[in-house]
């Protein structure tokens, strides 16, 4: 009886990436770049109880070449911990090129289960029952398709074949995805692929017949819902369908909020799209954008929860621009309409509506200190 | 409140004074200087707001000096029309107040003080003695000496009351307590984020800004680090695969096959080049050897032709011998005539020049002759000269007197005058007068005629029966004098001998006629030498001379016949120019003579040349025959010929051969094959050391890579991003809350302002009518708590104390009166009572002041105190003089 192979499918760990888009403190980011080797830890423990027989990682291994050694270290360090086959490909972030992170790796001293692939000669495991073929990229950008050769790529005989590979597929991805080292979607029929293991885009996702994106392990975006797995992949044997099994492994959720508030029922509102972040919510990684029109008295009120939600969260990235305070009729009453201080609201509303004022757009937040100041005595 | 009276005792320096009779509007106290007109003021001041038992140092102030008195004020005045006294007497817990009201009701003491408080609206003080300045509104119109200038002192209670006046009026638009506290709070807030001064970021929002610049220039510069990275990267790919392609074995095999292909071709071009050389160098030789043919034919040829031309040259000497030889013969003819003739000259010439000769000799004969005759009587004549010269000069020496012999003689008669008056000066003066002189001898002798009788040697007077006197005058001086005056004498004597002279007027005498000798022997021998200026002798032998050159010239000549000579000058001239005359012909006739030979000795000479080239063209002529049939013998014309014609045919053969050769040579492209060999061997070359300097090279980039990639350039500028992101989104929350802020500050101080100007409006209306007649144009600007900020004068404002000390007295003049006018409106009635305040005003100003006051007299009683009295006098009010008052008071109390 022929014994089939476990294989463990994962790309796109982007060790050392350093998450400058999300304008947080560093020590706030500090955490979800740890976590990037975190869960490479939590790999090779997933790796080791389901006894697979190698971690194929396709791609982007690193955030990108010019990341320091300590990192390339650190990930050695993981890795020689865990006594299985690691197959790690080259992908656009971290291609094969002169003093790229590979020739580190090699020069500090790979362990032999530390299998570099910079090159397409296929790596036959398990006694000559797998084979993988990889296609490593050796520049950012590749306009052919880096899997072409796998057709011709010889295997012996009766080995699955198992394609490793880096790129956008055609067709099946949205525009939006990357143009570049793009992969077709037959690939794994025409090179008779028993399974296509493929990094790049960060979602889970079966992108065509025995063809995978493991997506990234660690979410890392608003964008990618379905990160933080890995794919536990069976094959039973050469030409027969794979097995494909998610396995959570994130850590960080990441929530991307929006909300469109209106007086009076802002707070109701934005109660609700909060409550969409699971608790605990100290791991959860939140961009809230919230829009409309709102009382002053609102205004203070958003602000309140706003700053709750900034303590019960890892990282919380906010976006109020669109969210208007307008003082209502109620805000008018407690400013008190007569008097001084009714003088200098009506000021500035004034101001607020005057499109050729170079401080209409402060005269929002000024009457919102105004109202903080006045009638909240200073709370905000 | 309307004062009426004044009464004060024992106040300060005043003892005893009053004012009476002041009334509504403006009343003017006037008084000199320490009159006590501020005593007056600050006595109302003590007696109103001060109570009556007031101790310690304030009663001390208030007491004439050194005196512990009880200071007593006593007070007339009206409120609503309705008449008050007080009376107040200082001194301590004796001190009293009695305060008699309208309805005859009287306060005593504290109730007195605590009634004034009440009629007066100001709180007094609980404990000791209360600030004038903070009392009511009351020391906003009564101003104290000298301190008009300063400004207004408006204290709480003038506040509160104006304040509550322009509610009345405005309404309630100022910032209230709550508002206070709210801008307060806004206001700090606001300078936690801008500084006080230029309103610039400062603080956090400062520091936020700052971050992002230095994160900027941080993360530029790390990425221009890491920019470099990635050239160095993309260097070592392209050197690594320069290399790779310079390493391949057919790169090498290729250049090493060319190289032995172009050696190949080289070793080729050379063999071509050898066959070309030897082509070369037969074909030399063969146009050498037709070379040597072709020279000798021509030598052939030109020994003919040159045989050819000797013998015409000879022919053509030979016509010219013959043409010579006929050419001379006509020329010694012509010498021999010419001859003859210059033989007649020279022969005429010696018969000329012998007259001429004979005629020269009269001539000079004449000439000397006569000169002889000239210098022989100058010589007798210089003969005579010398004679008196002579005789002169034995004059002369016949005086042997000298100007030396006076002089001297002169100084001994000198010497023997002084010693003869020396021995006088010693003698003995000797008179006789005897009676009867008979037998009276003098040293043996008659009595001497003279009387007296002057003694210098000793004598004796013999009297006859009497006996004889002996005297000695002197005594050995005298012998000593007398010796001195024989010395003098002797050598006078000896002198006079000498010179053979018996007296110095001889010796005189002799020196004159010396004098005179010599004067004659002087103008004898200046005759001498002008006669004879080269010496007598000389002349002499002139003379000598010139009687020889006759005699000598008299020989063959005609004494007889002697012409003069003036006609023998005439004729020596005519035989010279004979002479002269045939000379030049016999010139002409040598040069003429000089020229026929000259011709005959070319014409000699050309045919002796002639003649000799002849003989040696004939020589040559035969000699190159011969040699030329020598030469014939061994090799004829013919052969010569034959010879050349066959070198010609060999050295064209030969040049075809080497032409060919060398084209084939040149068509092998030696130059090409050479150069192909070189390039290939440095293209081996440069290949080496191509791949050393690329192996070099990727060991330097490798090794800068690996330093500069170990830190990560790449992480740590994405760390950098994220790092400026945060900054820049947290300086972005603090602008914008910061923004806020200022916005918000900004707009609560504009409204504040505005308020103010609002509210303050009314008192600015009032004070504009009196403002207009002193500053037109100027509109005075209060501050919120009413003190005056400035004046507005179009766009600008001039803070108040920029305002000149006159311009600022003015200024609170009127405001003042204004602040009157506003708070009688309230029912507070307060006389204004100003001490010496316009003094620093021009009169312009002062007397427009002054309308203005007038103005306000018509509503409040005005008591100015002054020492200007003149200038108030337009004010038309009444005029109490202090002094007047009490004018014994203030006497008393001084002393």
């Amino acid at each position: 009886m022929i014994m089939g192979i476990r294989i463990l499918h994962s790309a796109d760990w982007q060790i050392g990436k350093q998450f400058e888009s999300l304008g947080a403190p560093s020590d706030k980011l500090a955490y979800l770049r740890q976590e990037r080797l975190s869960v490479v830890r939590r790999i090779g423990d997933l790796a080791a109880s389901e006894n697979v027989d190698a971690v194929l990682v396709a791609g982007d291994v690193f955030d990108r070449n010019e990341v320091s050694d300590l990192q390339i270290r650190e990930l050695l360090h993981v890795l020689r911990a865990v006594q299985i086959p690691w197959l790690l490909l080259p992908g656009n972030h971290d291609p094969f090129t002169v003093e790229s992170v590979w020739e580190r790796m090699l020069r500090f001293g790979c362990p032999p289960h530390v299998h570099v692939l910079k090159d397409g000669d296929p790596v036959i495991l398990c006694d000559g029952r797998l084979a993988v073929i990889p296609a490593p990229l050796t520049r950012r950008h590749q306009y052919e398709d880096p899997t072409e050769p796998f057709a011709t790529t010889a295997t012996p005989a009766g080995a699955i074949r198992v394609g490793l590979a880096h790129g956008s597929v055609r067709n099946r991805l949205h525009e939006a995805a990357e143009q570049y080292n793009m992969i077709s979607d037959t690939r794994a029929i025409d090179a008779r692929l028993d399974y296509l293991a493929l990094g790049d885009w960060h979602g889970a996702i079966e992108i065509a017949d025995r063809t995978w994106y493991s997506g990234t392990p660690e979410a890392d975006s608003f964008r990618q819902p379905e990160s933080g797995y890995v794919l536990l992949v069976d094959l039973p044997g050469a030409g027969q369908p794979p097995k494909v099994d998610r396995v959570g492994t994130g850590h960080h959720r990441w929530y991307d909020l929006e909300a469109t508030l209106q007086s009076p029922d802002a707070a109701e509102a934005l109660g609700t799209v909060m409550g969409a972040v699971n608790k605990p919510c100290d791991s959860a990684v939140v961009q809230l954008t919230l829009r409309g029109a709102v009382s002053l008295a609102e205004r203070a009120t958003v602000s309140d929860r706003i700053a709750e939600l900034e303590a019960e969260v890892q990282v919380l990235r906010t976006n109020l621009e669109e969210l208007i305070a307008a003082p209502s009729e109620a805000d008018l009453d407690e400013m008190g309409r007569q008097g001084f201080i009714g003088i200098v609201v009506q000021r500035l509303r004034a101001v607020h509506g005057d499109a050729s004022n170079p401080d209409q757009k402060h005269a929002a937040t000024a009457l919102q200190r105004l109202y903080i100041e006045h009638v909240l005595g200073g709370r905000s | 409140m309307r004062l009426r009276e004044i009464a004060i005792r024992d106040f300060r320096k005043l003892r005893n004074a009053s004012v009476k009779g002041l009334v509504d509007g403006a009343n003017v106290i006037a008084g000199n200087n320490e009159a006590g007109k501020s005593t007056v003021l600050s006595a109302l001041q003590t007696a109103f707001f001060q109570r009556h038992n007031i101790t310690g140092k304030l009663l001390e102030s208030i007491q004439p000096y050194g005196c512990s008195v009880r200071p007593e004020v006593d007070l007339g005045f009206e409120i609503d029309g309705r008449t008050y006294r007080l009376q107040k007497t200082f001194a301590g817990s004796s001190g009293k107040a009695e305060l008699t009201c309208p309805d005859g009701k009287r306060f005593m003491n504290h109730d007195a003080d605590r009634k004034l408080e009440e009629l007066l609206r100001f709180q007094g003080s609980a404990k000791g003695p209360a600030k004038f300045q903070d009392l009511g509104m009351w020391p906003l119109f009564w101003v104290e000496q000298g301190t008009m200038f300063q400004g207004m002192n408006i204290n709480p209670d003038v506040r509160a009351t104006v304040q509550s006046s322009l509610r009345k009026e405005v309404g309630d638009i100022l910032v209230g307590e709550t508002a206070a506290r709210l801008r307060d709070r806004i206001r700090l807030a606001y300078r936690e984020h801008f500084t006080k001064e230029t309103k610039k970021p400062c603080g956090a929002l400062s520091a936020a800004e700052k971050n992002v610049s230095h994160l900027r220039l941080q993360l530029a510069a790390k990425r221009a680090e890491l920019d470099n990275f990635h050239a160095s990267i993309e260097a070592l790919e392209s050197n690594l695969a320069r290399l790779a392609e310079l390493r391949r074995p057919e790169v090498r095999v290729s250049l090493e096959r060319e190289l032995a292909e172009a050696e190949e071709a080289v070793r080729r071009t050379e063999g071509l080049l050898r066959q070309t050389q030897t082509a070369d160098q037969q074909h030399t030789l063969a146009q050498v050897v037709l070379k040597h043919a072709g020279e000798a034919v021509s030598r052939r040829q030109e020994r003919v032709a040159e045989l050819a031309g000797l013998e015409k040259a000879l022919e053509q000497l030979r016509e010219k011998q013959v043409r010579a030889e006929e050419e001379l013969q006509p020329l010694e003819e012509q010498l021999t005539t010419a001859s003859s003739d210059l033989a007649d000259l020279r022969t005429t010439l010696l018969a000329a020049t012998s007259i001429s000769n004979a005629a020269n000799r009269v001539y000079e004969f004449l000439g000397v002759h006569q000169q002889h005759d000239r210098e022989l009587e100058r010589f007798r004549k210089a003969q005579a000269a010398a004679g008196e010269v002579r005789a002169a000069e034995t004059s002369r020496a016949a005086f042997r007197t000298s100007d030396a012999d006076l002089k001297k003689l002169r100084s001994l008669e000198g010497e023997v005058s002084k010693a003869e008056a020396h021995l006088e000066s010693a003698a003995t003066k000797l008179e006789f007068q005897f009676a009867d002189a008979e037998g009276v001898r003098f040293n043996g002798g008659p009595l001497p005629v003279e009387n007296p009788v002057v003694l210098t040697d000793a004598a004796v007077v013999e009297i006859p029966s009497r006996g004889s006197l002996r005297i000695l005058p002197g005594g050995d001086t005298l012998a000593e004098r007398r010796s001195e005056l024989d010395r003098a004498r002797s050598n006078f004597a000896k002198v006079l001998s000498a010179i053979g002279i018996s007296s110095v007027a001889d010796a005189e005498e002799a020196l004159r006629l010396k004098q005179e000798a010599g004067n004659s022997l002087k103008s004898h021998r200046e005759m001498l030498s002008a006669l004879a200026p080269e010496g007598i002798t000389e002349l002499e032998e002139i003379v000598r001379s010139l009687e020889d050159r006759v005699a000598v010239l008299a020989e063959g000549i005609d004494l007889t016949a002697l012409p003069d000579l003036k006609t023998a000058e005439i004729r020596r001239r005519e035989t010279a120019s004979e002479v002269q005359k045939i000379t030049s012909k016999l010139r002409e006739a040598e040069l003429h003579l000089e020229r026929w030979r000259a011709r005959r000795v070319d014409a000699r000479e050309v045919l002796t040349t002639t003649m000799g080239e002849s003989r040696n063209a004939s020589g040559t002529l035969d000699r190159n025959r011969d040699s030329l049939n020598a030469e014939r013998q061994k090799a004829g014309d013919l052969e010569l010929q034959s010879k050349l014609d066959e070198a010609r045919k060999a050295e064209a053969d030969l040049l075809k051969a080497f032409t060919d050769a060398n084209a084939r040579y040149l068509e092998a492209d030696p130059d090409a094959a050479t150069q192909r060999v070189q390039m290939t061997k440095t293209a081996l070359t440069n290949l080496d050391s191509d791949i050393q300097v690329l192996e070099k090279s990727v060991e330097r980039l490798k090794g800068s890579l690996e330093t500069i990639g170990k830190s990560g350039p790449g992480e740590q500028c994405d760390a950098l991003e994220a790092d400026l992101n945060n900054a820049t989104t947290r300086y972005a929350t603090l602008d914008r809350d910061a923004q806020a802020l200022r916005l918000l500050h900004q707009t609560i101080v504009d409204t504040e302002r505005d308020a103010n100007t609002q509210f303050l409006q009314p008192v600015v209306e009032r004070v504009q009518p009196y403002l207009r007649r002193v500053l037109p144009g100027a509109r005075v600007r209060f501050s919120a708590d009413l003190t005056i900020e400035g004046l507005d004068r179009g766009e600008t404002t001039e803070p108040f104390n920029s305002l000149s000390v006159g311009a600022r007295e003015q200024v609170s003049v009127l405001t003042r009166i204004a602040f009157a006018d506003l708070l009688a409106s309230e029912g507070v009635a307060a006389p204004i009572i100003l001490d010496d305040a316009l003094v620093y005003s021009d009169n312009t100003r002062f007397n427009d002041t002054l309308l203005a006051l007038a103005l306000a007299a018509k509503r409040h009683q005005i008591i100015i105190l002054t020492c200007h009295e003149d200038r108030y006098l337009k004010l038309g009010a009444p005029t109490i003089h202090l002094e007047e008052c009490w004018a014994s008071g203030v006497a008393a109390a001084i002393t």
